[in-house]
């Protein structure tokens, strides 16, 4: 529980303005509340009595009125509409505060948890999938979480202040009768701490229930081939039912409980009327009391109702958010798996020298090698090509140069020094990456090309676009350069998506080019085109090619074969060859992979 | 299919409140079988509406009667008679919420089952084009927000309108000239509201679509979070993502604050209504007209008057999550078939000749991007036919066709020279038994999913289907034997013990043509002859189309249909394949050969 007040008091910290409003003007607009009865009390006893009540306020307001030229019911009349008025204008404005931080709150959590995300690694996006992220963040967020951490907390706050300022006001009245009148309060709180779990163990047996219920219509869906081909719609469909039957009656079950409960505690208020108009009918009859107060009295055990609403409310509520707070925390854990130490300046001076040594990685928490004691050498401008079957560690190899994850033996250098030590950005900004997945996003060709950085002239994107192989091609688009490609790219073609991938990589001149595997879904033609002009700019970077292309095996200053994160052979193409090899292997398989496909 | 294909959820910006009240009135249907009950229901309701407006009327008694006349006795009794009316409307209520809380859960049942129906019955293309997500959603998040606004708005309509005339015929009845003045918040009331729902429905709408544009923006960068790393775009997804928070919350703001504004001010009535009260009761206490009953009367129940404009503040957000609901459900339920059975159906009982593709033209998209071009073959009953190619090529797509999950755009498919549109597609689909590769499993145990929930068939016939495959011995070494339960997409059982399962399940069906997708995953040698082996007793004299990876079942085959790009290019025998030394030869020597040292040391 500490820490989860710790985690919420992070985000107040930055606001002392609202909370100070919520936290000084709440009891101030309690206080003009908790005053409307009182002026009911003058009024009543007024009318009662026919005389002016003894009380100073009384007496001070009809002075007042009298200087105005007011009677005195226009005076009541006035003073208790002016209250209220003002009561009204202080809640909305607090209220106003309450929403304004429940919506920055909100915001906040989500923003913060989104840029945690941002540096986590590959271990992470392993952990948690990409729809349970998004729940969190939004459903966690937006319903549960940021509403109770200020409204929720809040309205407490008010509640109790209420109750307090409503007790203070009635003993100010009648002591005694404030006993008698507040006795039932314990007995509701005692009603909502008990009912808390037995509602908690309906619940519970109602979620079941409707993770049950989600199961079979999962099952059912992603498996409709199935089950149309084996025309089994009909037990589908009663076991749905049965499904759908059993979530209703745990959820009438679960709720027969809650209306008791609600309607027990609405009762309980009730009493506490009946006591005070048995009470304090009895010292009226007597004298003790004035009608005016009894009055009063019972609109103030009605006063009491609403508090005791909210409370129990917050503690419902409170329930929900600790486990949505554990949620969001849950994502804070993992820690990034690579860091930002930058002790050298890179950027101008990167010349694209690479070598590793030993160089070994494994995933945290798991045994498989992914990387076994790899080292070689890149001199700046050469290409070098990666060979291997699925699995043999080609991507992750290319991954640790732009520092996705580093190694968990061994070193990486860049230009001699430790790639670890050059500041991040220098680091990956000299390096142009084209995934095997194009990895393209819901924005203009333009701006996916550009992908958010600035400082890029208008001649490096032509540039770009022309060695892609793509001017031609955005020219026939609606809008050109400025035509949106839909989400994940899906208004352009495969081919399109990879050649718009590669002028991403390229925009910015790198001197280090990876590309994995990019050029599969281009047309024979087109791909002949784009290697001609790719080998053309080539030498001005280092580039490390995984492929499969025969042509560009042949063209490639080394070529290294991996196997099972270790490199088994390593050459030039036609020395490679000449021997039985596995890259001849490898190589005719290719070329057959060319001709079949 | 890839994630790409799916249709993209619009929030139509021109959303008009008719359709709306067009979602409901489609609603009311679902309430006739319910009629009854509902009608205890408002009848409780009613009664205990007007049950609880007796204890202002109690009290004003006491005030005025017991108390002032000093009758002690006179108001015990008092007293008690409101301990027991408000228990009696309590009681009232309580047994009202629960039926309607009941006739609410049975509706969304019937509504739930419509649409889950419905939804079945769908061809495969609607599937492909929709997320299974979503169409949980709609089945349940929807119907539950419709669900809490149906027991909410039943309270609504009836309950605070009878509430609000009764307290007003209380209040006539005691002071009719008080009333009168009293009556003008209504329509004051009405025309706030009037302005607020004109000035903010459609910034509700505005909010919607950008919490949608959040999640959007975030999970786009959340999937591709290694590219972004690799370009150091971090803070630039970073901005992009709090740009569209900021855009939310503006909005939001807006909301929120017309919300607060607007019920502050229809609030700010109660203080003026009893200010009112109070001053007529001050200026009228010569003549007596208002004693302090009739005043605390008339307060307490102006006081309840805006219970229900509490009631609403409160379940606006719900109000408005159930209306887009409403309208996604009916959505769904709107959505049609698109491969209707015939009108005029062909009855097809076995297979006696065989299947016929005539010049077959396909293309998912309806438009010239065929996935199959004039494909014409033929599977003559008794044999075995195979469909070799790399993946895309169109091997897939025939499967579709036959069991007609899709209908091709030009040329014909036959069975035994019945067209298949001709045929209702229950009773072509029981004659095939669809082996894939991603064997599923259902929520249930082993039998169920061999059976497929048949009760009809007996323990008998699955056990034998099972031993011939193979599987009998692993299901019987399992914790409950064929009762075990099968946990979420079949974790519990290896891969090669699902394939076993499911030609066990393709077996029990005894269909007249198997139609097999192999999966392309490896087995331990062990395990894999076990399934040659059964998959030789499953094809054993039965007609069948198989997408081909194993080296045994081409060499098994009666003709092999070498298929590249949605085009037959070559056919025949194995061996008359690899004499031609065309392209099969070539996908042969890349998909099949490293098999054979396989095959050679199994």
């Amino acid at each position: 529980m500490r820490k989860k007040i710790q985690w919420l008091w992070r985000y107040y910290r930055k606001y002392p303005y609202v909370v100070a409003v919520l936290l000084v003007f709440t009891p101030i607009q309690t206080v003009f509340q908790v005053s409307i009865p009182r002026l009911i009390q003058f009024a009543v006893d007024y009318i009662e009595s026919g005389e002016i009540p003894t009380n100073v306020t009384a007496l001070w307001l009809i002075i007042f009125g009298h200087k105005l030229g007011l009677s005195t019911p226009a005076t009541f009349m006035l003073a208790l509409v002016s209250v209220g008025f003002i009561a009204a204008v202080l809640y909305a404005f607090v209220q106003s505060h309450r929403a304004w931080m429940n919506l920055r709150l909100e915001w906040l959590f989500r923003q913060n948890a989104f840029d945690g995300i941002t540096c986590k690694g590959p271990d992470f996006f392993n952990s948690f999938r990409t729809g349970d992220l998004v729940t969190r963040m939004t459903d966690d967020v937006a319903e549960k979480l940021s509403w109770f951490a200020c409204s929720g907390i809040f309205r407490l706050y008010e509640a109790l202040l209420m109750v307090t300022f409503t007790i203070a006001m009635m003993l100010t009245i009648d002591p005694l009768l404030t006993l008698w009148s507040a006795g039932p309060l314990p007995i509701l709180i005692l009603i909502f701490f008990r009912s808390a779990t037995l509602l908690d163990k309906r619940y519970d047996h109602l979620q079941k229930r409707i993770s049950a219920f989600n199961d079979v219509m999962e099952a059912c869906f992603s498996g409709i081939r199935v089950v149309k081909s084996y025309v089994k719609e009909k037990a589908q469909k009663a076991k749905f039912h049965k499904a759908v039957t059993e979530r209703r009656d745990a959820e009438i079950f679960a709720i027969k409980a809650g209306t008791v409960v609600d309607s027990l505690y609405v009762y309980i208020w009730q009493i506490g009327v009946i006591i005070v108009l048995l009470a304090g009918g009895y010292m009226v009859i007597n004298a003790n009391l004035s009608l005016g107060k009894l009055v009063a009295f019972i609109f103030y055990v009605v006063y009491l109702v609403f508090p005791m609403f909210n409370i129990g409310q917050f503690l419902v509520k409170s329930r929900q958010s600790a486990v949505s707070i554990d949620r969001l925390v849950e994502l804070e854990q993992m820690s990034p798996m690579v860091s930002d130490d930058s002790s050298v300046a890179g950027d101008g001076s990167i010349k694209g020298n690479l070598s590793f040594e030993n160089v070994r990685f494994t995933f945290p928490g798991s045994d498989r090698k992914i990387i076994d004691d790899i080292s070689f050498t890149i001199k700046a401008g050469q290409t070098v090509a990666l060979v291997g079957k699925v699995g043999s560690g080609k991507t992750w190899l290319v991954n640790m140069i732009p520092r996705l994850v580093d190694p968990t033996g061994g070193m990486i250098k860049l230009d001699g020094h430790d790639l670890r030590r050059f500041k991040l950005e220098d680091l990956r900004c000299s390096i142009g990456y084209v995934p095997q997945e194009p990895a393209l996003f819901s924005d203009t060709v333009r701006n996916n090309i550009l992908f958010g950085r600035e400082n890029v002239s208008e001649a490096a994107l032509e540039w770009a676009i022309e060695v892609s192989q793509l001017r031609d091609e955005i020219a026939t688009f609606p809008q050109g350069i400025e035509t949106p490609i839909g989400t994940r790219g899906m208004a352009i073609s495969g081919g399109q998506k990879q050649r718009l991938a590669l002028a991403r990589a390229l925009v910015r001149r790198p001197k280090i080019l990876i590309l994995d595997d990019c050029t599969s879904a281009l047309d024979s033609h087109t791909e002949a085109a784009l290697w001609y002009r790719l080998q053309e700019v080539m030498p001005d970077m280092t580039a490390i090619l995984i492929t499969h292309r025969p042509d560009a095996l042949e063209r490639a200053d080394a070529i290294y074969v991996l196997d099972a994160g270790k490199i088994v052979e390593s050459g030039r193409h036609f020395d490679l060859f000449e021997q039985n090899t596995l890259y001849a292997r490898i190589y005719k398989r290719y070329h057959l992979e060319e001709e079949v496909s | 299919m890839s994630s790409e294909f799916y249709e993209n959820e619009q929030i139509n910006s021109q959303e008009k409140t008719i359709r709306s009240r067009a979602a409901f009135a489609k609603l009311l249907p679902l309430l006739k079988p319910h009629r009854k009950r509902l009608l205890l229901c408002l009848l409780l309701l009613a009664g205990s509406t007007v049950l609880s407006l007796y204890w202002p009327i109690l009290l004003k008694r006491a005030l005025d009667i017991d108390i002032k006349g000093h009758d002690y006795r006179g108001l015990v009794i008092t007293a008690l008679s409101i301990g027991l009316l408000q228990a009696a409307a309590l009681a009232l209520q309580f047994v009202q919420r629960i039926k309607l809380e009941t006739i609410g859960q049975d509706v969304m049942v019937d509504l739930k089952r419509k649409l889950f129906d419905h939804t079945l019955s769908l061809d495969v293309s609607f599937f492909d084009r929709n997320p299974v997500g979503r169409l949980m959603a709609r089945i349940e998040s929807d119907t539950e927000a419709l669900r809490m606004l149906f027991t909410n708005t039943v309270v609504l309509l009836v309950g605070d309108m009878l509430l609000i005339v009764g307290i007003y015929a209380v209040m006539f009845y005691y002071s009719w000239r008080l009333t009168l003045l009293l009556l003008a918040i209504v329509p004051i009331v009405g025309l706030l509201t009037f302005i607020f729902e004109r000035k903010t429905t459609p910034r509700f709408l505005e909010v919607r679509k950008k919490i949608a544009e959040i999640t959007a923006t975030m999970t786009e960068f959340l999937h591709s979070m290694s590219i972004v790393q690799i370009f150091h775009r971090g803070a630039y997804a970073r901005q992009r993502v709090n740009y569209a928070n900021k855009l939310k919350f503006v909005d939001d703001k807006y909301v929120n604050i017309a919300v607060i504004l607007f019920f502050n001010t229809v609030f700010l009535l109660e203080p003026v209504g009893i200010g009112v009260v109070l001053f007529f009761g001050m200026v009228w206490v010569k003549s007596g007209a208002l004693t302090v009953g009739t005043i605390s009367l008339f307060i307490i129940l102006i006081w309840r008057s805006f219970e229900p404009i509490w009631r609403v503040s409160e379940q606006l957000s719900t109000i408005q999550k159930a209306i887009a609901g409403a309208k996604r459900i009916f959505a769904l339920l709107s959505e049609e078939q698109k491969l209707p059975d015939p009108i005029r159906p062909v009855h097809w009982g076995k297979l006696e000749k065989g299947i016929c593709f005539d010049h077959v033209w396909f293309s998912y998209t309806g438009d010239d991007n065929y996935a199959l071009k004039d494909v014409t073959f033929e599977i003559p009953v008794g044999k075995r036919v195979a469909l070799a190619g790399v993946t895309g090529g169109g091997k897939s797509t025939v499967i579709n066709l036959i069991l007609r999950f899709y209908d091709p755009q030009k040329g014909r498919i036959t069975v035994d020279e019945i067209a298949l549109p001709d045929i209702p597609k229950a009773e072509l689909r029981r004659r095939f038994a669809l082996v894939l590769q991603d064997i599923l499993l259902f929520p249930g145990d082993v039998r169920d999913n061999l059976g497929l929930e048949s009760e009809v068939l007996p323990d008998e016939k699955i056990v034998t289907a099972a031993r011939t495959v193979e599987a009998d011995r692993f299901i019987r070494r399992l914790p409950q034997g064929y009762r075990t339960e099968v946990s979420e997409k079949g974790a519990n059982f290896s891969r090669g013990e699902r394939q076993l399962l499911s030609f066990a399940r393709a077996l029990v069906a005894d269909p007249d043509v198997l139609i097999l997708d192999e999966a392309t995953s490896s087995v331990d040698p062990e395990t894999e002859r076990t399934i040659q082996a059964s998959l030789k007793k499953l094809m054993a004299r039965r007609t069948s189309l198989i997408i081909a990876h194993r080296l045994s079942t081409i060499l098994d085959v009666d003709e092999i249909l070498v298929i590249r790009n949605g085009e037959i290019i070559e056919r025949g025998t194995h061996t008359e394949l690899i004499l031609m030394n065309g392209y099969y030869s070539k996908l042969f020597h890349l998909q099949f050969k490293t098999q054979m040292g396989v095959v050679a040391n199994a």
